[in-house]
């Protein structure tokens, strides 16, 4: 799994967690299910999380990418259950855009 | 009305009735030259109830054309400027025989199109025996819609009840464009009152302030998304503004922290909302306070109504029928749906609180760009935001905020500030999903708030 999207990802929860009274914990992060059963968003604000990991991207390798395009909603496995899963459909996405992805965060 | 309208310019005489960069003319000339144009479409071959494109905006002798193809009962179709959506839509909608193009000369040539017959598009006018005045109303999707308008009915109605003459006539400037109903409005208010009617050469805020300033301007008509240009480039701190007794604002509704703003820069000027559409024409209204955005529509002749939140008029400068849509905008029973969603208060003043088709439904809930607007403009960090509806495949919409800051902020500066902000003031739900940063503010061609890719 890339660590430089993931650590982006970890910025983002810290965001989101000082405007929520109920924290989410980012232990574990790469097994935290964002959506769905067990899932710690409800859909706005996941796609309002989503944005904001775009946006993150978009700084980060300036390339913009859809977290919430239907191909991201169909994919077999959802990306929205597991942190790792987003972490690599995001990479596939940058790959796909011819984005040199390095491993190191 | 055709020879007490030629009667009631002649008397004013020497009177100035347009000025335009360095050229004006008077209330006499302009019965002159509206004579000279007859002429020429007369030799032209121009028969009443032809559909004529006026083209250009306006200037002394486009005010004089504008009345000479009354006059002479045709149907006029402004238009400022041609893009190619326009030109096909007045080509099909309107199928206009001849153009009288206003520039250094005026000129009446044939229209390049083989036109088809209008007997069954005009029928309605030739019946009542007037002219007709056709305006293209920009809709954000599809083809412009073509409002048909009776002219006569347009012109006894605005100047032909009673003369407002004064001694000392105010100077009214033309902002609004002279293809749109809040143009025709503010010129034919300027002809009742014998006022002067100052055209200018640019519609930037700086243009404007410094003609203000130049003539003393009494009465500004403009837009909500303009004042705040104004403000925002500091142009009334620039030029000397004092003269200013009247500004309206109309063609979008204003938000209402930007009113204090706007009344906080002209202390001394009233205020006043204008309400109208191109297709029942505008009405005169009484704002609560100059501070506030409720208003009464208090005109003769216009009743209106509130169904499911959705603003309803009949009015009698309604439309006759759009040339190129069905009518359904229209109830059985005539009242005109607006698409303006209102709230009325128990006064019964009416606030405006946006526009249906500018609803966003962030899955299933439902944000109105112009409540967002209103609170974050409400921030001393925002100079401008617009807010709009970005599709997505999770909630369907979710709701997009462009944000000019007052200050220098980078974009974390200002997404920060944005959630801050609306964090604990609106419900979770509005809060905006995208947060972008611009430079410049983004302006339709009829000076109203541009929102995402409309």
């Amino acid at each position: 799994m890339n660590d430089r999207i993931l650590s982006l990802i970890n910025n983002i929860f810290e965001e989101v967690n000082e405007r929520r009274e109920e924290k989410i914990s980012t232990e574990d992060l790469p097994s935290l299910a964002l959506y769905g059963e067990h899932g710690v968003f409800d859909s706005m604000q996941l796609v309002n999380f989503l944005t904001q990991v775009e946006e993150a991207v978009e700084d980060e390798y300036d390339q913009e990418i859809s977290l919430t395009s239907e191909k991201a909603v169909s994919q077999r496995v959802s990306p929205f259950s597991r942190v790792s899963r987003l972490v690599d459909f995001i990479e596939a996405e940058l790959l796909e855009s011819g984005v040199a992805v390095s491993e190191t965060a | 009305m055709r020879e007490t309208l030629l009667g009631r310019l002649e008397r004013l005489g020497d009177r100035t009735a347009v000025v335009h960069e360095e050229s004006s003319g008077t209330y006499g000339e302009l019965a002159g030259e509206i004579r000279r144009i007859e002429t020429m479409l007369d030799e032209a071959g121009v028969k009443p109830h032809d559909p004529v494109v006026l083209k250009g905006d306006f200037s002394f002798s486009h005010i004089a054309a504008l009345f000479a193809l009354y006059r002479f009962k045709a149907v006029v179709v402004p238009v400022v400027t041609f893009t190619e959506t326009t030109l096909t839509a007045v080509r099909d909608a309107c199928r206009p025989r001849h153009v009288l193009e206003v520039e250094a000369e005026v000129t009446v040539t044939p229209f390049d199109a083989p036109p088809g017959e209008t007997e069954d598009l005009y029928g309605g006018l030739v019946e009542a025996d007037s002219s007709g005045l056709v305006l293209l109303s920009s809709g954000s999707t599809g083809a412009p819609k073509a409002v048909l308008h009776n002219f006569d009915a347009l012109l006894e109605d605005k100047i032909g009840a009673s003369e407002r003459v004064g001694a000392k006539p105010p100077h009214i400037l033309l902002f609004l464009l002279a293809d749109h109903i809040g143009g025709i409005n503010s010129l034919l208010g300027v002809v009742r009152s014998g006022a002067t009617a100052v055209v200018p050469a640019r519609r930037t805020p700086e243009e404007i302030c410094s003609l203000v300033d130049r003539y003393g301007i009494r009465l500004l008509p403009t837009s909500p998304t303009f004042l705040n240009l104004i403000l925002i480039g500091k142009f009334h701190e620039k030029f000397d503004l004092s003269s200013l007794r009247l500004i309206t604002y109309g063609t979008e509704p204003m938000p209402e922290e930007l009113l204090g703003r706007v009344h906080a820069a002209f202390p001394r000027a009233r205020l006043l909302q204008t309400f109208g559409t191109s297709e029942t024409g505008i009405s005169t209204t009484q704002s609560e306070s100059s501070s506030s955005t409720y208003f009464k529509i208090s005109e003769e002749g216009v009743e209106h109504r509130i169904v499911e939140g959705e603003l309803q008029l009949r009015t009698k400068t309604q439309f006759m029928g759009y040339l190129n849509y069905s009518n359904e905008s229209v109830t059985e029973d005539g009242w005109f749906r607006t698409g303006d969603l209102v709230e009325e208060n128990e006064e019964g003043y009416i606030k405006v609180k946006g526009r249906a088709k500018e609803i966003i439904n962030v899955g299933g809930e439902k944000v109105l760009p112009l409540e967002l607007e209103s609170i974050l403009m409400g921030s001393p960090e925002i100079a401008y935001c617009a807010v709009y509806g970005n599709a997505n495949s999770i909630t369907g919409q979710a709701v997009h905020v462009e944000v000019k800051p007052v200050g220098e902020m980078n974009k974390h500066e200002v997404r920060r500030h944005v959630r801050e902000f609306l964090d604990g003031k609106v419900e979770p739900f509005k809060m905006p999903a995208k947060i972008t940063v611009i430079d410049e503010v983004p302006v339709s061609a009829r000076f109203k708030k541009k929102r995402g890719q409309e």
